[in-house]
């Protein structure tokens, strides 16, 4: 089986704290591969080492085979992978289509090629009537959808996305769907994470669940939970009692 | 609330660390005594050096003080733009509670600064040697008091809560605070340049009565009546010129809020009581309405949301659309590749849009100011031997102001470092870029000194020519230097501004030591000139252009030293590019 991305043993501590624990990942290519995990799990800290925005404390990686470690591979890896991290990567005094302009340029897009996928991608996603705003006058779910933008327009083989959804409307998240069904469709491969669980069961193909830095899960998605649905696995794996209804001794019990 | 402010307070000393608490402390105990020397050496000069002295050397006195203190209350106005209010009216609004009380405790918050903490004492004192020196009706320069700062505080707190209601849009909050930090650097610089530029005609003023005096002491009989009637002019001109600028201070007092201090203690000393009273009535007058004003406003702007969109100017630059010009952004550059010029550009279009730009630019300009003031004053004619020196150290000075984008060149990209982490790109061609991004202001400025030089002191065409030279080889060294620092000791800055954060000591360290070093790293620069003059001391020199064609050789030479330079800076930046991005986007 060929993977797009794999990490051994990849571990991550701040201090005495061990924020992402041995983790072994398996990501086959093609595959729209759905990190789940509680809050403050290790889903970014884990998303930043694959992308090189955190060195692993031990442990490594290999995303579309190359080693991000040596200074070439990792050249090479860039220059493959698209991004959305956790905080983003955006300029204050730059517009969208100048900072888009950037990053195609980085990538040596042609330039007939590079104007016509930016007014593609800013109609698309609706951000052409704010041609004159910088980004510094963004609301995040613009400036989310900017970096998503930035993060296509290379046409990647391999995408990150931490919380690609936070904050952006239901008709952008709707166009954004699409977007990415269409792009694993025709062979790329998307890592992604989420606090959705229900747009993680509608478009992923595998999913794995990281909880206190380990992690406890990862299955195709229809091997997963055996019948019963992706949240019911979740809390499960996280351990909440799914069935346990929450009381307040003032609220009186809900069931009542 | 107030165990909510407390719990807040305590829970960030217990973040801080030790260390800072203790340095928190001990500034307590610094400001403490700071407060009781004020006080005590305003008491100690009033009863002192005051007791005899005329009204009009009492209310100079007060006048330079209120100035004093309404001059460091507006600096600490930038500082307070910068901080929310103690209490934020957005997390209270939906509690029901009165919010009166809130805006007052913001208020009264606003007045721990480091200004009240040594201005007021000082007040106090000075006023207590006002009574103990003129009797029970000097009483009244404690309402004198309380009123002014009354007015200053509540007024500045009325225009802070409406500048804070304005930075509400980000792009223009960022101006804003450029523009009153602009506004204050000049302000303060106002005393330095009217100093040097009138400080000839004073010392001439000065000379002539001299030599009057003199001469007056010097000659006999006729002579010595005439130079003693010149004198007589001389002088009665001299007090003439003092009395108009004493009407003048007068009359500015009267119609100017912020000198009904010095005149209300004035009045009082020369017991027109009435007069005194009226100053401090208008005073807290104006308190009030201030007051009144900015909690309507206050409360009116927490009600109805967020700044006002201007949507017709969107709509406006909706209708725009047509043909368009291709942007800065997508142009490219001759002699360097495509990523290098996306990349300089991209830089640079960051670099004109940021205030902060605009701020730093202020340096050179104030730099530039008083060496031409400094050297339009002098008779230079005979320094033309110095030219050369004083091209560099032009340079150097211009240089040198631009220091805090040169060697912290990642600083201003904040978030956006990221996207240089994410690009396949060599990390040389990222230095590149940032280096070229600064030349139309390195090299700009450098020019400009370089001018003005030329123009003050008019040197040979190869002399001048060779500055070009000497201006693109510093600039290049300068530049490589920056690299460096920028990579080994990067530095986060604040929200808006080129100012470091908090709790980076040994970078700062090394950026101030490192402006230190500049000049003498730009020391072999000079070499031209030293060969210059020794082959002309050997008589060697026969009219060849030696300066010129040594500076091409060094800029041949520090050409090929900035390119072997930059492969190696940018492997370095390669393997410290994480260290960058987490000091550049550390929280706190």
């Amino acid at each position: 089986m060929e993977y797009a991305l794999q990490s051994f043993e990849l571990t991550r501590n701040f201090g005495s704290f061990c924020a992402v624990d041995q983790v072994d990942l398996k990501v086959e290519r093609g595959a729209f591969y759905g990190f789940l995990g509680p809050n403050g799990a290790g889903k970014s800290t884990t998303i930043k080492m694959l992308t090189g925005l955190l060195a692993p404390t031990s442990g490594s990686i290999w995303v579309l085979g190359q080693d991000p470690r040596n200074a070439e591979e990792a050249m090479v890896m860039k220059s493959r992978i698209g991004v959305v991290p956790e905080d983003l990567a955006l300029f204050d005094n730059l517009t969208a289509a100048e900072y888009l302009t950037f990053v195609g340029r980085m990538h040596l897009i042609p330039q007939g090629v590079l104007q016509s996928r930016i007014e593609e991608l800013l109609a698309l996603l609706d951000l052409a009537k704010d041609g004159s705003k910088l980004t510094i006058e963004y609301s995040h779910g613009m400036k989310k959808k900017l970096a998503l933008a930035a993060a296509l327009l290379p046409d990647p083989d391999l995408l990150f996305l931490d919380e690609p959804f936070e904050g952006v409307d239901a008709v952008a998240s709707r166009i954004i769907r699409k977007l990415l069904t269409n792009f694993m469709h025709r062979g790329s491969t998307i890592f992604l994470t989420s606090h959705v669980l229900e747009i993680v069961e509608r478009l992923c193909t595998h999913v794995g669940i990281i909880v206190s830095g380990k992690l406890v899960e990862q299955a195709p998605m229809a091997e997963l939970g055996s019948g019963g649905t992706l949240e019911q696995r979740f809390l499960e794996v996280v351990g909440t009692d799914a069935g346990e209804t929450p009381q307040l001794s003032w609220l009186g019990d809900a069931q009542a | 609330m107030l165990w909510m402010r407390r719990r807040i307070l305590v829970n960030r000393m217990r973040r801080s660390g030790k260390l800072s608490n203790v340095v928190f402390a001990g500034l307590i105990v610094l400001g403490a005594l700071a407060s009781i020397a004020s006080f005590v050496f305003a008491f100690w000069f009033g009863v002192d050096e005051l007791q005899e002295s005329s009204p009009g050397v009492i209310m100079a006195v007060w006048l330079g003080i209120s100035l004093l203190f309404a001059f460091f209350w507006f600096l600490g106005l930038l500082t307070e733009l910068q901080r929310s209010d103690s209490m934020s009216f957005k997390n209270l609004l939906h509690l029901p509670i009165s919010l009166g009380w809130v805006f007052l405790y913001n208020y009264f918050s606003s007045f721990l600064s480091i200004s009240m903490v040594l201005f007021l004492p000082g007040m106090i004192g000075l006023s207590m040697a006002m009574v103990w020196n003129a009797g029970a009706s000097m009483l009244l320069c404690f309402l004198l008091v309380l009123g002014y700062l009354g007015m200053v505080t509540a007024v500045t707190y009325q225009l802070r809560g409406w500048l804070a209601k304005m930075m509400e849009d980000k792009r223009r909050g960022r101006n804003i605070v450029m523009g009153l930090t602009f506004f204050i650097v000049v302000l303060a610089q106002v005393p330095n340049f009217l100093n040097m530029a009138t400080s000839d005609e004073r010392m001439e003023r000065s000379m002539h009565e001299h030599q009057l005096i003199m001469k007056t002491l010097e000659t006999k009989g006729a002579e010595k009546e005439a130079a003693q009637k010149e004198l007589d002019a001389f002088q009665l001109q001299k007090a003439e010129r003092a009395a108009s600028q004493q009407r003048l201070i007068n009359l500015a007092t009267v119609s100017i809020p912020l000198g009904w201090l010095p005149y209300g203690v004035r009045a009082s000393y020369e017991g027109r009581i009435w007069i005194s009273l009226l100053c401090a009535f208008g005073m807290f007058a104006l308190a009030g309405l201030s007051l009144r004003r900015s909690y309507r406003k206050t409360l009116a702007g927490v009600v109805d949301g967020g700044p006002v969109r201007d949507i017709a100017k969107q709509e406006d630059s909706r209708v725009k659309a047509g043909p368009r010009k291709p942007m800065l952004v997508e142009r490219h550059l001759p002699w360097i590749g495509e990523q290098s010029s996306a990349m300089t550009l991209m830089a640079l279009r960051a670099l004109l849009r940021a205030p902060e730009t605009k701020m730093m630019l202020l340096g050179p300009v104030i730099m530039l100011g008083l060496f031409g003031v400094m050297v339009s004053n002098n008779d230079l004619e005979g320094r033309l031997f110095w030219a050369p020196m004083m091209t560099l150290s032009a340079m150097a000075m211009s240089l040198l102001s631009l220091q805090q984008a040169l060697q912290n060149q990642f600083g201003l990209d904040r978030d956006g470092f990221r996207a240089f982490l994410l690009s396949p790109v060599p990390r040389d061609i990222i230095l590149l870029g940032k280096n070229l991004a600064l030349v139309p202001l390195g090299i700009g400025v450098g020019l400009v000194a370089l001018i003005l030089v030329q123009v003050v002191l008019p040197q040979d065409i190869t002399h001048f020519l060779g500055g070009i030279f000497q201006l693109l080889s510093a600039y290049m060294l300068v530049s490589l230097a920056g690299n460096f620092l920028s990579i080994l000791w990067p530095m986060r800055l604040k929200g808006v501004g080129m100012k470091a954060a908090g709790g980076q000591g040994t970078a700062f360290l090394v950026h101030f030591l490192s402006i230190l070093l500049v000049p003498i790293a730009l020391a072999p620069l000079l070499i031209p000139w030293g060969a210059e003059l020794y082959l002309d001391s050997l008589g060697w020199l026969g009219g060849a252009p030696v300066y010129l064609m040594l500076h091409i050789a060094l800029f041949a030479a520090a050409f090929a030293f900035y390119r072997w330079c930059l492969k190696r800076q940018g492997a370095l930046l390669q393997r410290r590019e994480l260290h960058i991005l987490e000091t550049l986007t550390r929280e706190g």
